[in-house]
């Protein structure tokens, strides 16, 4: 965006651009006029683009950026069109380095018209950036592609009512068959710019914004090149650039601060949030009577499931079997049971660690040394052997599990599932992402917190997955110990579930802060691309192995000094009370140990002691339990305290330690009590 | 790239926006492996030179 003084020369230009409403571009103005031409990502822009210019494109990069724009002409009857193919965008607050770039092309370039190329799919979704446009006062058409699409999905749209409505020009096109083309190519020859029907009044906003736009628009002193109700939205929605820029500009800006701040104050969210969900509230408006479903009719078996997931009384029954068949059969039977008993037992236990304690005791005289490489807890034996017979095979299956999930697009769908629970625990759907993150790696997940609006929900989040969420090779070992009594499976995942919701409500209350509402745009679920399906797991197994490879042989070499220096004997020690509290061998106080190192090498110790029978069922779901809520590694805690700071860091870590051992010894005196036995 | 959570496309640099403020990345020289969506803070595993590799041959045949 660009802003002057109204000089002789701009009042000249401007006067065409406010009066020249009944004259048509190609009158208006001599030499090329330029059209411009935006939308999302794969909407068919370019394909329109070619359509329109030919085969002479010229490409190039966007004046101090990478980012690549496309040029065309287009000749219309001896009207030629210098035509810009922008990068795509969703939002006229950019995100992305070419989101940046497209608004400073439509804001600083001065089209002579502008194409909005939208999915006739999902217009819900793409008009907001229609309305934002509009409110620019830019020279818009707004292009409906892909109507073969919606055809099929059973979508009718009513194009001459969705016309009457924005008050713009609006074509209908499939422009992979160039059908619409034509039309297109009239409707821009015959393009007058024109005052849209649904800007007379701005009133899909509440009366709270009109009033701070009003008043912003009355100290705006400078000419722009937007129109000042846009200048004062993005100005309300906390745009840096436009702030940055309004800041150095106009002698009123500490006056325009202060009716932002003032507005801000009447809601618990962001404006930018506010804004958003009234105007998406305004396109459903406009949207009525313009979208009908032909309800039964072409429905694709998909849309009906896209219903399903999304509905609570559907939807949790849904949840329950994805998670069953998904992390229960898949990851917790055949991965951790099947799989594990094959690369642990048959290959390590019978070939690979017999060989290496051989070789090592045949090449290294020195027994110390040779506890080093071989032996009980030698890097071979131990950190290599649970890297790979035990970690990787669960991690395996469930990055395969989960990448099915998140190429269909069903993890969207439980965010929302899942916002009325989180709201109920201080949070929104959006900590969905971190929580599932953090089922993957803690470490990250604690670092995504970030994302989430508040301070208050960043801290709930922390603590959390901290506190209840088990990381991905963490739960696939718990899985694979408690698989075989699914009594003790059920109980756990009571009991950690218990627990999150309990803390969490416990949490939201203590900390002080408002609720912050949740949008999501939901994609469309499809059916998973095998390609893409194999990529993401085999990406995933590896970034896991490269992280988790060089720690665990790290822990083995650490648990041999310790050893060494009889550090790792006092350590075992001062843990074995606290262990025996909870009615468990002494040997379990070597997994809690390993815990610190990793969540998953500390669950691995435990598959160890239940393969050599030293724990009863109801021990083995203690210290599943308790190793769940037990301390997160080094490493989450290295991010908690960069994230949150030390004081919270230590905070969270003082309150989960002697909480997990806690709730290990209750649930110990509570299934003695009853008699229970697993 | 898409993000596998929102579903959006961003280029893969604008997913390494926030690498400078992550203690991870000055431990391991900015290669943790995901790339961040800049929409919605979801990390999507980065693409592995393997796979990149066979992309290209698939395009060129």
């Amino acid at each position: 965006m660009s802003c002057h003084n109204s000089g002789p020369a701009q009042r000249k230009h401007r006067h065409r651009h406010r009066h020249g409403q009944h004259e048509p571009v190609a009158q208006a103005r001599g030499g090329h006029r330029q059209l411009v031409l935006v939308g999302n990502p794969n909407v068919g822009k370019s394909v329109i683009f070619n359509a329109l210019t030919g085969a002479y494109v010229t490409v190039s990069n966007y004046p101090g950026t990478t980012v690549e724009v496309s040029h065309g002409h287009l000749n219309l009857d001896g009207m030629v069109f210098d035509v810009v193919d922008t990068p795509g965008m969703y939002s006229l607050i950019p995100i992305t380095e070419e989101e940046r770039v497209t608004r400073s092309l439509l804001l600083e370039s001065r089209p002579d018209v502008v194409l909005h190329v939208v999915d006739a799919k999902n217009l819900d979704r793409m008009l907001p950036l229609t309305i934002q446009l509009i409110e620019a006062g830019l020279p818009l058409i707004l292009v409906v592609n892909m109507l073969d699409e919606a055809e099929g999905m059973g979508l009718e749209l009513d194009l001459v009512k969705l016309e009457e409505k924005l008050g713009i020009p609006v074509v209908g096109t499939i422009s992979t068959q160039n059908q619409g083309i034509a039309e297109l190519k009239e409707t821009i020859k015959n393009y007058r710019p024109q005052n849209p029907m649904l800007l007379a009044d701005y009133t899909y906003y509440d009366r709270q914004i009109q009033t701070a736009v009003s008043d912003i628009k009355s100290l705006l002193t400078k000419k722009y090149t937007v129109s000042k109700e846009t200048i004062a939205l993005l100005l309300l929605a906390e745009d840096e650039e436009i702030t940055e820029k309004i800041a150095q500009s106009e002698p009123y800006f500490a006056d325009i601060a202060e009716i932002v701040a003032k507005c801000r104050e009447n809601y618990g969210q962001p404006l930018n949030f506010i804004l958003t969900m009234q105007r998406q509230a305004a396109v459903n408006r406009q949207l009525e009577g313009v979208v009908t479903e032909r309800i039964g009719e072409h429905r694709h078996w998909l849309d009906w499931l896209n219903l399903a997931t999304i509905n609570p009384w559907t939807g949790i029954p849904l949840l329950l079997l994805v998670i069953y068949f998904g992390l229960y059969k898949f990851v917790g039977v055949f991965g951790a049971g099947t799989l594990v008993d094959f690369i642990e037992v048959s290959v390590f236990e019978n070939f690979i660690n017999p060989w290496v304690n051989n070789v090592v005791e045949a090449i290294i005289p020195w027994p110390v040394l040779q506890d080093l490489f071989a032996h009980e807890y030698g890097i071979i034996t131990l950190g290599v052997r649970y890297a790979i017979a035990i970690v990787l095979p669960i991690v395996g299956t469930f990055f395969l599990a989960f990448s099915i999930i998140e190429d269909s697009g069903y993890l969207p769908r439980i965010a929302l599932l899942m916002d009325r629970v989180f709201k109920k625990i201080g949070l929104n759907g959006r900590a969905v992402i971190p929580m599932t993150l953090g089922f993957g790696c803690g470490t990250m997940a604690t670092m995504v917190t970030r994302t989430l609006e508040t301070k208050r929900e960043r801290l709930l989040a922390t603590i959390l997955l901290a506190l209840a969420i088990p990381c991905s090779a963490q739960l696939g070992v718990i899985l694979a110990l408690l698989s075989g009594s699914p009594m003790a499976l059920a109980v756990w995942a009571l009991v950690v579930a218990g627990v999150l919701l309990l803390v969490g409500y416990l949490a939201s209350k203590v900390l002080p802060g408002e609720q912050v509402g949740f949008s999501l745009e939901v994609p469309p679920l499809r059916l998973p691309k095998l390609s893409n399906v194999l990529t993401k797991t085999y990406t995933r197994i590896q970034w896991y192995f490269l992280e988790v490879l060089p720690l665990f042989i790290v822990a083995s070499v650490i648990i041999w000094i310790a050893k060494l220096t009889n550090l790792f004997d006092l350590i075992i020690q001062a843990i074995t009370p606290m262990v025996n509290a909870l009615g468990l061998p002494n040997e379990a106080a070597f997994a809690f140990l390993f815990g610190f190192f990793r969540r998953d090498y500390g669950a691995a110790g435990l598959y160890d002691l239940q393969q050599s029978g030293a724990l009863t069922g109801n021990q083995l779901l203690v210290a599943a339990v308790t190793l769940t809520l037990f301390v997160p590694c080094i490493a989450q805690f290295a991010m908690m305290w960069k994230e949150r700071g030390w004081k919270t860091a230590l905070a969270i870590a003082g309150f989960i330690i002697p909480f997990a051992f806690g709730v290990g010894f209750v649930l110990n005196t509570i299934l003695n009590a009853l008699g229970v036995v697993m | 790239m898409k993000c596998g959570f929102c579903g959006r496309e961003f280029p893969e640099e604008a997913g390494y926006q926030s690498c400078g403020t992550c203690p991870l990345a000055k431990l391991k020289g900015n290669s943790c492996g995901m790339v961040k969506c800049p929409y919605c803070g979801y990390e999507n595993p980065k693409e592995t030179g393997l796979v990149k590799k066979i992309r290209s041959l698939r395009r060129k045949a």
